[in-house]
């Protein structure tokens, strides 16, 4: 099992090789993107003379932007596209033959790709948020704790995703699909704006939701800003997200799969 | 002339019945892009309403801003977007001489027949933005400003379109091109927000060596009356020369492909 699940986490990673250039651009485009945050949040905060706003001064704000990039690069998940392809295109039977559930296939093999982008873009970037945007260090605890809730951010956000791509089991085309639900992620789980700009009744809905536990939580973390006991708490809640969604995924691959049998594939 | 703009329609048509071959997924696309779009207009009401925002730029001012770049966008989107995604996806798989024994000028051709209805959700939020301003703003629709905000429109535009011929030129140089897509077009990431925000060496910059600013600031600028039209067609010099310094690219990157025996 072990060896298997290697094999293919390795398909990932050579597979993601292969496109090596577009991690390359990406570490570019993502100071860049850094820089205009950096530009803007500097003239807010100037402007309204204010230290601290919602719970950020200056220096976190940027670095609530750095991180949140950081886990951007290793949370991607291009599950939905890959199965409206296989599905579309029947490549799903031969994955089928394969010895392997199918959401472990995709699984591993997205792993692999954000195993190279550990390489060519977290690590390059977290240093240049240290060097250049003043992103700190975190303490020991705190900077543990962080990797383990982002591959956690990881897990759940694929899940996120291919409940959503199995949708193309009921749909001929889902990239509209596909693209609210990029729009909702991003946006509920903090990656826009710090969900603490939120008025406090929508961030007790956020509490509900998987979506904060993808970014902001993880990100709150790292910034030190939850006591220890919360942050095993926080971990323990995304764990029981991963095996809420997880069911579900299970059960739609069940009516699924018996949709797709049923077209005589 | 006219055969172009047979050309055109002819396109439009094809591109809104493939469209509707799957009505569903269109509509669902359309409210995606709509609903994507709204989230910037949403983090920036949070923005103001937890501090002062943006200096020089009330809500309403900003939310001008920011409908001038969605429509920008859009038209872009709608009019101009394929036209890269054609040339950068047809010279890496070299297919690219379909277009060169077209009785059409390849680059008209290229621009005449790049339409993608979708872009006209990102046009329709653009507009409701913009006019929801108007209204809050209480300016008049028939007025000079109005006269010199759609005249930076085109400029804008113009600036999209030039753009757009760069990278596809520069396509012909690098085939991975799609990542180069990504690096050139973050670039107008910059005009998201008013020039206010970067200082004055950086506005330099964004006005006359890489024009973004015209995207959005200027032509917001223009509506709300703080630019007169010498300011304008100083502004405005820098994308003819763009556009200008995007066609001679366009041409040595003809020449180099025919002369490499395509």
């Amino acid at each position: 099992m072990y060896k298997k699940i290697k094999s293919i986490i390795r398909m990932g990673f050579k597979d993601a090789v292969a496109y090596r250039f577009h991690f390359y651009i990406t570490l570019i485009t993502s100071p860049l993107q850094l820089l205009i945050y950096y530009f803007l949040w500097k003239a807010i905060f100037s402007y309204s003379g204010q230290e601290i706003i919602n719970g950020f001064t200056f220096e976190l704000m940027i670095s609530y932007y750095a991180l949140n990039m950081i886990i951007a690069f290793f949370t991607w998940s291009g599950v939905e596209e890959w199965l409206e392809f296989d599905v579309r295109n029947g490549e799903l039977v031969n994955m089928l033959l394969k010895p392997f559930k199918v959401a472990y296939f995709y699984f591993f093999q997205i792993l692999g790709v954000n195993s190279l982008s550990i390489i060519l873009e977290m690590a390059p970037f977290f240093l240049i948020a240290v060097f250049f945007f003043g992103l700190k260090i975190a303490p020991v605890f705190y900077f543990l704790t962080f990797v383990i809730s982002i591959v956690l951010a990881m897990i759940l956000n694929f899940l996120i995703s291919y409940l959503v791509g199995m949708t193309a089991f009921w749909f001929n085309r889902i990239g509209g699909i596909r693209r609210v639900k990029r729009a909702t992620v991003v946006f509920l789980s903090g990656g826009m704006i710090p969900l603490t700009f939120f008025p406090i009744a929508f961030q007790k809905i956020f509490n509900y939701l998987p979506f904060q536990y993808i970014r902001f939580v993880p990100i709150n973390i790292y910034l030190g800003n939850y006591p220890y006991l919360k942050v095993l708490i926080m971990i323990g809640i995304q764990i029981t997200w991963i095996l809420i969604l997880y069911a579900i995924a299970e059960f739609v691959w069940y009516k699924a799969f018996k949709k797709f049998a049923g077209a005589g594939a | 002339m006219n055969k172009y703009l047979k050309l055109w329609v002819k396109t439009f048509a094809l591109e809104l019945s493939s469209d509707m071959a799957y009505k569903g997924n269109f509509i669902v696309k359309s409210l995606g892009l709509i609903l994507a779009d709204l989230i910037g207009p949403i983090v920036m009401l949070l923005i103001y309403a937890n501090s002062l925002g943006i200096p020089g730029w009330g809500f309403e001012e900003f939310i001008l801003f920011q409908g001038t770049f969605i429509l920008v966008m859009g038209l872009s989107h709608a009019f101009l977007f394929i036209f890269p995604f054609q040339v950068i996806e047809n010279v890496r798989h070299g297919t690219f001489d379909k277009f060169l024994v077209k009785p059409f000028n390849t680059m008209l051709y290229l621009t005449f027949s790049s339409i993608d209805i979708e872009g006209f959700a990102e046009v329709f939020v653009g507009l409701v933005l913009i006019i929801w301003a108007f209204i809050k703003l209480n300016l008049i629709i028939l007025s000079f400003n109005t006269l010199l905000y759609l005249f930076m429109i085109v400029i804008a535009f113009i600036f999209m379109y030039s753009l757009m011929v760069l990278i596809s030129s520069l396509s012909f140089l690098f085939v991975k091109s799609l990542g180069l897509f990504d690096l050139l077009f973050k670039l107008t990431d910059v005009s998201r927000y008013p020039m206010n925000i970067y200082g004055f060496e950086m506005r330099l910059i964004f006005t006359f060596i890489l024009p973004v600013a015209v995207i959005s600031f200027y032509p917001a600028s223009a509506l709300l009356g703080t630019l007169n039209i010498l300011n304008l067609a100083l502004i405005s010099m820098p994308v003819i020369a763009f556009l200008i310094f995007s066609i001679i690219m366009w041409n040595l990157a003809m020449k180099k492909y025919t002369s490499s025996g395509g």
